[in-house]
Parts: C-alpha cells; structure tokens; sequence
C-alpha cells in the first residue's frame, strides 16, 4: 500500500509542472540578426536591462518576456523587430512584477516591423506623456489582432511626426489614452477596440513639445474616437480639413487659431456632414472649463455640419467663433451652444467677408445671433 | 620571469593532466568484485556480483589526455605540491624556479587535441532478489574536448612564451597557421540518475546469461561550443581566386532550473553477459580446484544511448561560405587611374555574398551522449587469475554536437579472490594510438589504480596517465551471495551425466 502511495505521489509530482520565470534567459543586446524562440512553456525570456536592438529581432509565436522595472526595448535606425505570434499562441510582454512597470518598446527603425497577436502589459513606467510602444523619429510600426493593455498612465501608443503606425484587429485598453500621437504622425487603424481606458480618445500633443503648428496641408481623419487637442491647432498658410464624423476636443483655454495675415487661400475647411457632422468641445468636463473656440484672422474659411460647445467667450470680442481683419468665412449648417452671456459668433472689423445668411443657416443656443461689431 | 599565480596554475594544468590521462573504471566490468563498477560497464554486470548488497559512497574515474605537451622537469614535478625542490631552482623569495623549456612539444599529428572526461560516481547502491538485479547510480561527468589548432601555430606561441616576451599581450600569429585553424572546443557536464535492471538467465549446463538495462534521467549542468574555420583564398586554374569566409558557431547551452523537469528522454544503458561455468567445477570431487568459478565470460553493452537536451540556449553562427572572385589582371589595373582601381574593386568585392552572423535564443540543441560499444571478456586460467580485456570503441563522431570518448583496447592479468584484487592492464589509448602498462588493484573495499602507472611514478616525457580511486561495501548487511540454479543441486548429487 505504501509502495503505491509512492508510486502515486511520484506521478503527481510528474505531472505538476510549474514554469515560471527561473528558466527564463537573459537577452543580450542585439548586435547580430537573432532569433527568440519559444522553449518553454512559461517565461522564455528576460530583460533586465535596456535592451538596444540594432539588427534584425525575430520573436516566434509563443514566447513570453518579462521586463524588469525600469527596463525597456530600444529598436534603433538599422534594427527591426518582428514579432510573428499566431492566432493560438500569443508573443506576450509584460512586467517581472506585478507592482512593477517596465519602459515600453521604443521604435524608431523605417524597417519593416510588425507586431502580431502580440500582447504588451505593465508597462508605462515613464507615465504620462510616454506610451507602452513609441514609434518615433521615422519608426514604422505595423499591428495585426495585437492587445496593450493596462499600462497605467502612459499611453497605449506613441506616435511621433513622420513615424507611421498601422493597426488593424487591435484592443487597446486599460491605458490613460489609446493612442497620443503628433499632429503630423501617420495613424492608421481599422477593426480596432479603444475602449477601457481611462479616455478613450487620441492625444494629438507634439512630442517634442512644441506647438500644434499646421505648417504643411493637414488632414483631420474620423477614426471614431475623439480627438484631444493638448494645446491649440494653428494654421499657418496650409489647408486643414477636417472629416466629418469628427469630434474635436480642446484643453483648456486652446482652441484654433490662424497665426499668419494676408493669406488669401483656404484655411481651415469644415467638413460635416448632415447627421455626420464635425464637433468642437471641451476635453474637460466642468462647468467652467470651456475651450478657447475658433479665432481667424486671414485665410478663406469653410465650416458646415458643426457643433460647437461650450466654448469660452471673452466679452463681445471673442466669440466661439471669432473672425477678425481680413478673414473669409463660409459657415452654414453649425449649431453653436455658447452660454447665453456670449456670443457665438463675433464678427470684429469691417474686412471681414461673411456669408449673407450666416444667421439664418445656422442654429444658435438661446437665439444669440451672432455680435457684429 | 613570470607571475606567480600564472605559473602555478600552468605547472597545476600540465602535472594534472599528467596524472588523469586514462580510461578507468571499466576494467571492473569482469571482475565479480566490481559491483557499482561493472555495472557501469556494462548493466548486465550487476547480475554477476558476488554479493546481495552493494553500497557505494562513491568514485572518481578520470581522463584527460593530450597528444602536444608533456613536462621534463628536473625533478618529480609532485614535489611542488609539498614544497620539496632543490634549493638552486628556487627564487629569491623562495618560489620554485619555472623554466618554458621544461614543456616539452611533441605531436605527431598536424592539429593538437586535449580531451577530458571525469566521472564522479555519487552515492550508489546494487541489491539482487532472486534472478533479478536492482541498482541505483548517480554520476555526475564532465567532459572537455579541443582540437583543431595546427601543430605549427602552436609551436609558434610556445616558442614566443620560451623567448621570455611578457604574456600579458598577445603573440603576433603567423597569417598562414592561422588559416589552417579549424578549431572545436566543446565542453559539458551533466549528472545522471540510474536505475539499473538486469535479470539472470539460467541454462543448461551451467550456463548464465544476464541481460541489463541502466535508464538515466540525466540533468545537464550547462556546456558550451565553439567552431571555428579561419577560410581563406587559394588562386584557381582558371585565373579566378576562390575565397572562403570565416566560419563560426558559438553555442552556449545553459541547464534548466528546474532540475526535476528536466528535457529529453534521457539516457539508456544497454548490456548482455554470458558466462560459461565448467560443468566439472560443480562435481564434489573437485579436489584440485581447477576453474572453481567459471571458464569464461564474455560480455557486450552500448553505454550512454541518448541526448542531453538544451532549450536555454543561445547560438551564434555563420556559416563559412566558398566563393569565386574574378580579379581584372594586373596589365589592366595598371593602366588605369588609382581611383578607378580602386572603384573596380570594390565592385569586385560588392559581388561577394557577405551575410552576417545570425543568433537564436531558446534554439532546441541535442547534445549526444558519449555513446560506445564495450567489448569485455575474461577466462578464469587458474584459482584466482585471470585473464581480461576490454575493448571500448567511441561511437560518436569528434566534430559535431557530440560528446565522444576515445576508444581503447586493453588486456590484463588478474590475481583475485575475496579479499583484494591486482590486475597488470596492458592498453593502446587514445584511440588505439598510445600503448600504457598499467596497475590496479582493490583491497577489500578501496578500489584504485592507473592504466598509465608510468606516468605517474615518472612524469617527465609522458603526455598519458589515468587515475581511478573508489569505495564500494558489499552486504552491508548480510551474507555473501549464492547463486542458485536449477542445477546447483548437482553438486550434491555429483550427477554422472557431468
């Protein structure tokens, strides 16, 4: 009987197998083409210090890397990362420690990276302002059925000017934005999940950061989440349209403003639509945290299908829509929702070219036409 | 003069590899004192131990052989130990007086080779119930093997070190030894668990047959290995260069951590013995105790069947590629303006195919265990002598990912009873290549001996030696061990049709 139980207790014990992150290997900086495979069934591999990728970085399916605090992942101009996990074993990255938060991928390689059914956790160490995967400089970054999660306050993504992201079947949650990315950076994304973060929207704040300077054609694209304009959007002698369906939101006392005279082009083109109209807000939710509105100068100017909230108004002077000197304006179709007090639109100067029926094509809360001053 | 620890650790390197250069323990494969041993040897040699018991707190079997060095000391290089050496080869401060001169080189193969292979046999132990043996072994091994620098390149650096120039730079090495290098280094350890079976066979006529099986889980401590081909350019016929890039393989192989979930399959041992006992040994009117054990046995085992498995890994290679180079012939370079030479030629090399190394973490790596064919035989001539021989024939390949050992013969008297064994083994070692004269013996229970006790009593001028040193109890408790057969009844009867 007790030789059984022996027996028994050897096969229970042959059985139970534990892998955890003892059997992990430590990587090396990646000076030569390297390969990551997966040879256990738990942590394959560990970080433990800034890991500079200089060459090309394969990561099989399966392969699960912990990062220590602190430590993160640094793919240089000649270097790439591939990360090849499939539909039934997962490429996952997270943190050594639960409490702990690693530094995220940083991409700035134009090679060709690719991260799919990948799942990035616990990092953000650097927090607000960084992100989990940062593609900077001219870094491209390709995503396919990935996940990055529950990075703290730091963003899920990072996406500099002239880098370019694509991402198709993607969740991103538990992170403070699912994407913050410069004006200029190249988003791509379809069939992808932003829900659970702590905005669900996307940063456009400049990394560097200098001002949100539409010094070159600009493009505003409805990806389905809300924009959030950390500072204002200026336009300078470049075209800036925006896709109808999008929503703008504004820190604040930020709004949009053009910083160039005597531009006679178009400027800032409005492009709603008639039940997918552009809408103007505030990021903040309190009752006198009002953004700084639509203030031109110069240019020619296109706004149709818009709705403006709660903008903040300084007297007859500014409105939320203020057009001043030698600007051009075509607004037709916009809902404007100023506090009774202000004026929705003001119209400053006598160079101002406005169209006819400015008050009647467009809807105003409590009636307050706009102030002709 | 050089630094003290260096010469220490130089004179410990070459006095050590002096007195380990041998095969060891398997010359108790035909011994029925063996125990632990023999079973080692061969697993169907449990079957044939005298006792029902045997405890082994352990052993050590060594080996290192080198076929390039060997020392010409003035004295017993062994005195350095205790401080013993004339006083006109000491120092000032009383250190011993190190001359290069005394390592003397010879090799008569282009490349130089160092193998090594220790085994520690752990805590063991062998219990026989009825027909059937049970055994359980521990060993751990560790295995080193280099070889691939030609003989010249190595002459050359130890003529630099004889010249007296400071070690602490590298010695300038001639391009053309270079090229030739084509350099392997492995090294491995493991430990291994056994169990061994094995079951005893009885036919008519007195005669036994055992069959044994050793399976070893087998837990590797981590190894590395390091491949190396220098390339090079050789001018063809047809006015075309043919350039080689280097080749190199680093594999660095690290042992799980877990060692209860160890990978692979581990390691088998395989083994059959017969042993004819002469019929008239059984008679009870064998008064002139002529071959009162047995005639002869002959025995046959595949050792170490298996893989060590890696999968904490990390591989570095590049593959050494041969390619063609057209060179535009000296006439034309020399009418044309430096730079253009200098741009057709790099055109040239820009057609070379130079793709770099490549590294692969977790990458699955077999490493095959040193397995061998053992060949062992023995004839009782007379009440308490034999005669021997073993043969040991390496199954693996030397280049490759393989652990190897070297293959020997070796043949040898015997004086034995119960009390203590003296063999003389004659042997041709290091892959039938070195003849050794050897001596072991046991004392009861303390197992020792050499199959190079030349060089051991007389270093100086020999690049061989082995040293094997065990202690094993039998029947602890108990009695001696009979064996019983169907036929044993006969030795009462004095049956007639013997």
């Amino acid at each position: 009987m007790k030789f059984r139980l022996f027996i028994l207790i050897l096969l229970s014990l042959g059985c139970y197998k534990k892998h955890d992150e003892i059997e992990a290997i430590p990587v090396q900086e990646i000076h030569f083409k390297t390969t990551l495979k997966n040879h256990t069934p738990g942590v394959d591999y560990i970080i433990n210090k800034n890991l500079l990728v200089s060459k090309e970085l394969i990561i099989e399916e399966g392969v699960e890397i912990i990062v220590e605090e602190g430590c993160g992942i640094d793919v240089r101009d000649s270097g790439s990362i591939k990360i090849n996990g499939s539909n039934q074993n997962h490429v996952i990255f997270k943190s050594k420690n639960d409490a702990g938060r690693w530094n995220g991928i940083h991409i700035s390689s134009p090679l060709d990276n690719h991260f799919n059914f990948t799942e990035i956790s616990g990092a953000g160490l650097q927090g607000n302002n960084h992100a989990a995967v940062e593609i900077t400089e001219t870094g491209q970054l390709s995503l396919y059925a990935s996940k990055i999660t529950d990075n703290g306050d730091a963003s899920g993504l990072l996406i500099t000017e002239n880098a370019i992201c694509n991402l198709e079947a993607c969740e991103l949650s538990g992170n403070k934005f699912p994407v913050q990315m410069d004006l200029f950076a190249k988003l791509q994304f379809d069939e992808c999940h932003f829900n659970g973060n702590q905005h669900d929207m996307i940063r456009v704040r400049n990394n560097n950061g200098s001002a949100l300077l539409a010094y070159r054609p600009l493009s505003i694209i409805h990806y389905g989440l809300p924009y959030f304009f950390t500072s204002s959007l200026l336009l300078n002698t470049s075209k800036v349209s925006i896709e109808a369906g999008s929503t703008l939101l504004f820190e604040m006392g930020h709004g949009i403003s053009t910083i160039a005279s005597m531009v006679s082009g178009t400027l800032l083109q409005v492009n709603g639509k008639n039940g997918a109209p552009v809408k103007f807000g505030s990021f903040h939710s309190g009752e006198f945290d009002r953004w700084r509105g639509i203030s031109l100068y110069s240019g020619m100017h296109k706004i149709q299908y818009a709705i403006f909230e709660k903008a903040y108004t300084g007297g007859k002077t500014i409105g939320t829509l203020s057009l001043y000197a030698y600007s051009n304006i075509d607004c037709k179709y916009s809902t404007f929702n100023a506090e009774a007090e202000f004026c929705n639109i003001s119209i400053f100067g006598k160079y101002v070219v406005y169209n006819s029926d400015i008050k009647t094509r467009n809807t105003f809360k409590n009636l307050k036409l706009p102030c002709m001053l | 003069m050089i630094k003290k620890y260096y010469r220490y650790s130089i004179i410990s390197l070459l006095f050590f590899s002096q007195q380990t250069t041998a095969q060891t323990a398997s010359w108790w494969v035909n011994s029925p004192y063996g125990g632990i041993y023999s079973t080692q040897s061969n697993p169907a040699g449990s079957s044939f131990t005298k006792y029902k018991w045997v405890v082994s707190p352990g052993g050590i079997d060594t080996k290192i052989s080198n076929d390039y060095m060997s020392l010409n000391m003035p004295y017993h290089p062994i005195r350095l130990l205790f401080g013993n050496y004339p006083d006109s080869l000491r120092t000032s401060y009383n250190n011993p007086l190190w001359r290069w001169n005394w390592v003397e080189t010879k090799s008569r193969r282009e490349t130089v080779s160092l193998h090594s292979f220790i085994k520690f046999t752990g805590p063991s132990a062998l219990y026989k119930y009825k027909n059937h043996s049970f055994g359980l072994i521990t060993e751990v091994n560790i295995f080193a093997d280099m070889n691939g620098i030609p003989t010249t390149l190595a002459d050359h650096i130890y003529d630099e070190l004889k010249k007296g120039k400071k070690l602490e730079g590298p010695p300038p090495l001639p391009v053309e030894d270079m090229l030739k290098v084509r350099l392997n280094i492995k090294q491995q350890s493991w430990v291994s668990l056994g169990f061994n079976y094995s079951y005893l066979w009885v036919f008519k006529r007195r005669k036994v047959l055992s069959t044994g099986i050793t399976y070893k889980l087998l837990h590797s401590r981590g190894g590395s290995q390091i491949q190396l081909e220098a390339g090079g350019f050789k001018e063809q016929s047809d006015k075309t260069i043919s350039v080689s890039s280097p080749g190199i393989e680093i594999k660095t192989m690290m042992p799980r951590n877990k060692i209860f979930y160890p990978k692979g399959f581990g390691g088998i041992d395989l083994g059959v013995m017969f042993q004819n006992k002469k019929s008239e040994t059984g008679r009870s009117n064998n008064s002139h105790h002529l071959h009162p054990d047995y005639l002869y046995q002959l025995g046959l085992s595949i050792l170490d069947i298996g893989n060590l498995v890696y999968t904490r890994t990390i591989t570095t290679e590049m593959q050494s590629k041969t390619q063609s180079l057209t060179l535009p012939s000296v006439d034309e370079i020399m009418t044309w303006t430096p730079e253009k030479a200098r741009e057709e030629m790099m055109k040239v090399f820009a057609g070379l195919d130079t793709e770099g190394p490549e590294t692969f973490y977790g990458k699955k790596i077999r490493i095959g265990l040193p397995t061998r064919l053992v060949l062992n035989g023995n004839i009782q001539v007379y009440k308490n002598f034999y005669v021997d021989g073993v043969l040991q024939q390496n199954l693996r390949k030397r280049n490759g990912d393989n652990i190897n050992t070297v293959s020997y013969l070796s043949i040898s008297p015997r004086l034995e009873n119960k009390w203590w064994t003296l063999g003389l083994p004659f042997s041709l070692d290091n892959n039938y290549r070195q003849p050794n004269l050897g001596l072991y013996m046991r004392i009861v229970w303390l197992y020792i001996g050499s199959r190079n006790i030349v060089s051991i009593i007389s270093p100086n001028g020999k690049q061989n030696a082995d040293f094997f040193f065990g202690i094993q109890f039998g029947n602890l408790p108990g009695k001696s061990f009979k064996g019983k057969s169907r036929y044993m009844f006969m030795r009462k009867r004095g049956c007639a049709e013997f």
